[in-house]
């Protein structure tokens, strides 16, 4: 294992190489354009980050994408639990979370199944722009204590331009970075940073 | 302009009868559209339009409201008072006062504008006399909630639901009996102070607010980002409308509901739709009272419907669509509200697009674009064959939250899902619930069936998304991990055994149910579909199958027929015994060929044109199956190189087609030169059942295909050939799509020479169709939409795919915009 990308002390991964694990861990299967896309690294340097792992049996290069070894998932575990400790004792960021958890999640999944059920009507569309918006301004609340969910807000960004261009696969089509599809990396992201089991 | 002494002062208001119906850029579409409605004679609340002339003298003077707006403003609001019967702000008076809608409205619809704001002109002091008079007070504390939400929301940018929250103490106090507005209205001015913001509670202040934020938000990113995506102008600007709220719960014949010209289900062309009398608000709450059926003619109300009935017709011919219509009946006299274009099924869309056209309301190529291919795909979805299903046992019933049907092996891991799903077996992933970490395995399944959860779960969403049937939250299936077993209805099954789900209705059969092509696609869409062959004068042939309105059948692969007769031995023996000079005649050939004929045209009892390829021993799946291939003779490996064997091959099928009293159109495969056909048509010529022609599967031979159909050949250019030995990719049995994709997903094509037409290969396709012979494009296995649109555009009229996708090929064939 390489030291210079454990951090001293805590045991665990770099922000950088968490990054580039993490949005694997989230996205299941990526490619290294996909993770520089999200993270906002270089595509040279995800793929110098992916080489690292993989020779650390962290990750492996299945062709169509890279996936996550029993290795890179514990670290990638490791890092949430380590990592946001503090915060979790802190209570802050639960408070969010559930707020979050409670009405914006909430308004956004029902959103989103009118959006389908309505087979892509204009004012559904309508509606899930504007929680992504909220959601946007929602995530400026916690990036002083959580910085790379600026990351999020910025994929947002993209995904709604598109789907205001009329682009429909960027509101909920789970093979490209939609509006939905963030939506779902990152509850999944929040779920494990305050350290929750996901319900259906 | 108008004059006032010496001031000229620019026109900005205009009560939407006085305006011009033409007039978009002026007053946008929604009041240009209300303009043409009244004057159609549709009835709907009195309105009038703020031009966009105000938002540039609003843009130009800083971002305020212009001089001379404001006296306009006061005198088409005390007209729309007039003519509501209803003073704006309540006058002090303890009558209803006037509330209106402010609207946004360019003449291009964009996203990031201002949202509608309903019911301003609220106010404490007039809610409490509603009360005061007998109105519930549940009822109107809630909708003064709501007008205060949506302001503070739309005009201010503060959070509705934290305001919501904020306010459940102050607005429980004020739904208690005696509880006062005025403090109600006190706390929500002090919420929006609290966020820094100053809210008028005047409605003629609100008002101001309303139109310039409707103003402002024409720059907002959003809007801004999608203009200059667009190449929309800036300067074009916004209107604004403002339009009388009308009450279904006044006194009287009161109510309000939603109507279809046309039932949305299945496009049949009578009145559809509910009506809810009486005081709406607090029934549709209370759940107290039943909607009037307006599809039933028992139920009274006759003059409303024949209102309704009357007004959708003219509607109709004014949106050229069914519509959808909400309206109000205020004290008697109705108001409709909003017009649109109406929803509807994929059924329905295909009904109406024909029927609009068979009553001349729009031509045929406008119907075409009415449906779009994922309606007729849905309509055209694979489905259980019936009996099959009756053969099966239900064992489980759950929530079908995305329809279709699918039917595969059970596999309760994602990673093994995708693994089992890439041998080309068919699955339906089993899980407890999903979770984004399942994406993998959803993709690649047939099917989802989950043990929680419901239609807005994760499972269910993306389902949807994907377009997988999927059945969630079903509750008595019990999931194994470890065991890699499952509970399900008190049955115990093993992964890999099989399961069939019915996204629509829930159920789940215990075992495996073939699917297959929906039997009566509808007489509508026939109908359609024949319009859109006439539209783009072309005709779509299959390669077998596809109903009676099948122009022909092209091409047959008389290897498969082989192949699937059992009769392959037979065939190799026969080019073998020819290749190695021991058959000189090519007797075992010929009778092999008559054999396969003879089943050939019994697979195919129609008798419409067949056309079929005659195999080749030089391709790549002969040098796979004949043994010793490479001690052939040579001269087989080229189309012409041994005539014993197309002499042999076509004596053979012409006793088959005597017998049968057929004829056969055989194509020989390969060819680069006229003189090669040229010699094939000569040995053809004195048999009476044949005629020939080419496949051409190289562009050296789209070279000659002109030449050859000029002189009576037919011709077939077989797409997927052509681009694989241009791009010099192996077979799709060797190399298959998704691989490709792959590896064009991995930047190392620009261009899936598959999916998009090389720009070399364009004229050559171009130059085989210059000629009146016949010549057609052959999508063996699966077509690209825009790729058979663009050939269209080159000059294509004769198509050949596989019978399931002919319905979309012909639709998107019908939908090419014509050209000149």
């Amino acid at each position: 294992m390489s030291d210079t990308h454990i951090q001293a002390g805590a045991g665990i991964v770099d922000d950088a190489t968490f990054d580039v694990l993490n949005a694997i861990y989230l996205h299941k299967m990526s490619t290294a354009q996909h993770i520089a896309e999200v993270v906002e690294q270089s595509v040279d340097d995800v793929l110098a980050t992916l080489h690292r792992e993989e020779a650390d049996t962290s990750v492996c290069d299945v062709g169509p994408g890279w996936l996550l070894e029993t290795a890179g998932t514990a670290k990638v575990l490791a890092f949430y639990r380590e990592k946001y400790a503090g915060l979790r004792a802190d209570g802050d960021i639960i408070h969010w979370y559930e707020k979050f958890e409670s009405t914006l999640n909430q308004q956004f999944i029902k959103a989103v199944s009118e959006w389908q059920t309505s087979e892509g009507d204009g004012k559904a569309q309508e509606k899930m722009v504007r929680l992504v918006d909220r959601m946007i301004r929602h995530l400026g609340q916690v990036t002083d204590r959580i910085p790379r969910y600026r990351f999020y807000a910025e994929r947002f960004q993209r995904a709604m331009a598109k789907a205001d261009r009329g682009e429909s696969q960027f509101v909920c089509k789970p093979t490209v970075d939609s509006m939905h599809n963030i939506w779902f990396e990152f509850h999944e992201d929040i779920l494990a940073v305050v350290g929750r089991p996901r319900d259906v | 302009m108008s004059e006032t002494g010496d001031l000229i002062v620019t026109d900005f208001v205009f009560d939407i009868e006085d305006l011009d119906p033409a007039a978009t850029s002026l007053f946008g579409g929604k009041a240009t559209g209300l303009a043409r409605m009244v004057r159609a004679g549709i009835p709907v609340p009195p309105a009038f339009a703020i031009s966009t002339d105000a938002y540039r003298a609003f843009q130009s003077s800083g971002q305020k409201l212009p001089d001379g707006l404001a006296g306009q403003l006061e005198a088409a609001i005390a007209r729309l008072g007039d003519k509501a019967g209803r003073p704006f702000g309540g006058d002090g008076r303890e009558i209803d006062p006037l509330l209106v809608s402010v609207r946004s409205g360019a003449k291009i619809s964009m996203p990031g504008m201002m949202d509608t704001i309903l019911n301003l002109g609220h106010t404490a002091t007039s809610a409490t006399h509603a009360i005061a008079r007998g109105a519930s007070r549940a009822f109107v504390v809630d909708s003064f909630v709501r007008f205060w939400k949506m302001y503070l929301e739309i005009v201010h940018g503060l959070d509705g639901e934290e305001f919501l929250e904020h306010l459940q103490t102050a607005r429980a106090a004020a739904e208690q009996e005696g509880g006062d507005l005025a403090a109600l209205e006190a706390e929500i001015v002090a919420f929006a102070t609290e966020q820094g913001e100053v809210v008028p509670v005047d409605p003629r202040a609100q008002l101001d607010e309303a139109i310039a934020a409707v103003f402002q938000s024409w720059n907002s990113p959003r809007a801004k980002a999608y203009r200059e995506h667009q190449g929309i102008a800036h300067d074009l600007g916004t209107a604004v409308t403002i339009q009388c709220m009308a009450f279904g719960n006044a006194e009287g014949d009161s109510g309000s509901g939603v109507a279809f010209s046309r039932d949305p289900n299945t496009g049949e062309p009578v009145l559809y739709g509910e009506y809810l009398q009486g005081r709406q608000g607090e029934d549709i709450v209370a759940g107290t009272r039943t909607p009037v059926d307006l599809a039933r003619d028992d139920q009274g109300h006759a003059e409303l419907r024949d209102a309704l009935d009357h007004h959708s017709k003219t509607l109709e011919s004014l949106y050229k669509d069914a519509v959808d219509i909400e309206f109000t009946l205020e004290s008697g006299r109705l108001y409709l509200l909003q017009v649109r274009p109406a929803k509807r099924t994929a059924a329905a869309a295909v009904r109406i697009a024909a029927d609009l056209v068979n009553e001349g309301l729009i031509g045929p190529g406008e119907a075409l674009g009415r449906v779009s291919a994922d309606q007729l795909k849905r309509l055209l979805r694979p489905v259980f064959v019936p009996e099959q299903v009756e053969a099966c046992k239900a064992v489980a019933v759950a929530v079908g939250s995305s329809p279709g049907h699918a039917t595969g092996a059970a596999v309760l891991d994602s990673d093994r899902a995708a693994e089992r799903a890439a041998t080309g077996e068919p699955v339906i992933l089993v899980r407890p619930t999903t979770s984004p970490l399942d994406i993998r395995g959803m993709l690649a399944a047939n099917g989802i069936l989950t043990a929680r959860g419901g239609a807005l779960s994760h499972a269910a969403v993306v389902s949807r998304a994907l377009d997988r049937p999927c059945v969630v939250g079903c509750e008595n299936l019990l999931v194994d991990e470890e065991m890699r077993s499952f509970v399900l209805g008190g049955k115990t099954f093993s992964e890999g055994d099989y399961i069939s789900i019915d996204g629509a209705t829930g159920q789940v059969y215990d075992c495996r149910i073939e699917l297959s092509a929906p039997e009566d696609a509808s007489e509508s869409l026939e109908n359609l579909l024949h319009r859109a062959d006439t539209v783009a004068q072309s005709e779509v042939w299959t390669s077998g199958g596809g109903g009676s309105s099948v122009p022909g059948v092209a091409v047959v692969s008389l290897f498969d027929v082989a192949l699937g007769e059992r009769l392959l031995d037979d065939l190799i023996e026969g080019v073998t015994l020819i290749g190695q000079g021991k058959d000189a005649n090519g007797r075992k050939l010929c009778e092999t060929a008559e054999a396969i004929g003879k089943a050939l045209l019994a697979r195919h009892p129609d008798i419409v044109p067949l056309h079929v390829r005659l195999p080749q021993p030089g391709s790549t799946r002969a040098r796979f199956l004949v043994p010793n291939w490479p001690e052939l003779d040579q001269r087989l490996f080229l189309p012409m190189g041994n005539p014993v064997l197309n002499k042999a091959f076509l004596r053979g099928l012409d006793a088959a087609c005597t017998k049968a009293d057929r004829r056969l159109t055989v194509l020989l495969g390969g060819v680069t030169d006229f003189a090669e056909w040229f010699a094939f048509e000569e040995i053809a010529g004195p048999l009476a059942t044949l005629s020939t022609g080419i496949v051409v599967q190289n562009p050296a031979g789209l070279e000659v295909a002109d030449r050859i159909a000029t002189a009576g050949g037919v011709v077939w250019t077989d797409f997927d050939e052509i681009v694989n030995a241009s791009s010099g990719l192996p077979q799709r049995a060797y190399l298959s799509d998704a691989t490709l994709v792959d590896y064009v997903e991995h930047g190392a094509l620009s261009v899936n020479p598959r999916r998009k037409l090389r720009a070399f290969l364009e004229p050559l396709f171009g130059a085989a169709i210059r000629t009146e012979g016949f010549v057609g494009c052959l999508f063996s296995s699966d077509f690209e939409p825009e790729l058979l649109q663009q050939l269209h555009r080159i000059g294509f009229r004769r198509f050949s795919v596989p019978a399931s996708r002919r319905p979309l090929a012909r639709l998107l064939l019908g939908q090419v915009p014509p050209q000149g």
